[in-house]
């Protein structure tokens, strides 16, 4: 049987991340990427709280401390599936993330939110990080915003019209 | 009855009286559950209350070495972090176990058959 952590191993292989659980840093990075992994579709079944230092998961924070080594070296069993690279492509094209952050804790939030409330409009959005995480900028949370819903978006939704659009604007930006 | 009133306020003996308090209490509980360590700023913005508190308290806190402190740079800036120690999870859970006692006596007080 295949155990949370081991998805979370081969996770942390697949985005090229280094992982030292001694360092504050490294554990933060894992707290939001597997949050990140799992509300985009990756099997692990952790209860994640959203406050405080949120998204985090004290029994993934125990998995973690319990498999220091395995962690630490990279050693899963787990095969990644076609659909766990699929999600998981997604978060290593937003590579910027593991550079800034702030702006991981910011889009895990406002990932966790959207995916709870999709309605919620951008400005509820970003009065409701505000809210929760006074410190950071308003420029990460509106970059925040934009990261989370590029993470969240289904290529199905791209129209000929949509794509076409996006195009031109490309072009007009080059 | 006289029991549990008896076995209540044995417990209270044994409790920190500094410990209580509802800062205090509330810091402690939020550094058990988030294993890894609170910064600074995330306490600030959970508890809503003034630097000087905030930082009053958990100087009072570190002296009893219920927590302890280390710095982390996040973002070209260094933050301060927080943890709960050995001592200061033996405290919590000694004042858990003294809420459970409240909880039997406050109950019962007003049951003439229990």
């Amino acid at each position: 049987m295949v155990n949370n952590i081991d998805k979370v191993i081969a996770t942390l292989r697949f985005l090229e991340l280094k992982p030292d659980i001694e360092s504050y840093k490294w554990r933060f990075l894992i707290q939001k990427t597997t949050h990140l992994a799992q509300s985009l579709g990756l099997q692990t079944n952790y209860y994640f709280t959203i406050y405080v230092a949120g998204p985090y998961s004290p029994s993934l924070a125990m998995d973690y401390y319990n498999h220091r080594d395995q962690v630490n070296s990279l050693q899963s069993d787990y095969e990644l599936t076609s659909s766990d690279i699929e999600i998981l492509s997604k978060i290593k094209a937003c590579c910027d993330l593991y550079h800034d952050l702030s702006l991981m804790e910011c889009t895990s939030t406002i990932v966790h939110y959207m995916k709870a409330m999709p309605n919620m409009k951008d400005e509820d959005l970003f009065a409701t990080v505000k809210s929760l995480k006074p410190y950071l900028s308003d420029s990460t949370c509106v970059i925040g915003i934009s990261k989370a819903k590029e993470l969240l978006f289904i290529p199905e939704y791209l129209t000929k019209e949509l794509k076409k659009e996006m195009d031109e604007w490309e072009k007009v930006e080059d | 009855m006289s029991d549990s009133v008896q076995t209540f306020l044995e417990a209270s003996n044994r409790i920190n009286s500094r410990t209580v308090s509802l800062t205090r209490f509330q810091i402690l509980t939020l550094l058990a559950y988030f294993k890894d360590g609170l910064q600074y700023r995330e306490l600030k913005a959970t508890l809503g209350i003034s630097d000087g508190k905030l930082i009053s308290n958990l100087n009072l806190l570190m002296i009893m070495h219920y927590i302890k402190k280390f710095v982390v740079e996040i973002d070209h800036k260094k933050l301060d972090v927080y943890t709960l120690t050995k001592e200061g999870k033996k405290e919590l859970e000694k004042m858990t176990a003294w809420m459970k006692l409240i909880q039997i006596v406050a109950q019962h007080g007003g049951d003439e058959n229990w």
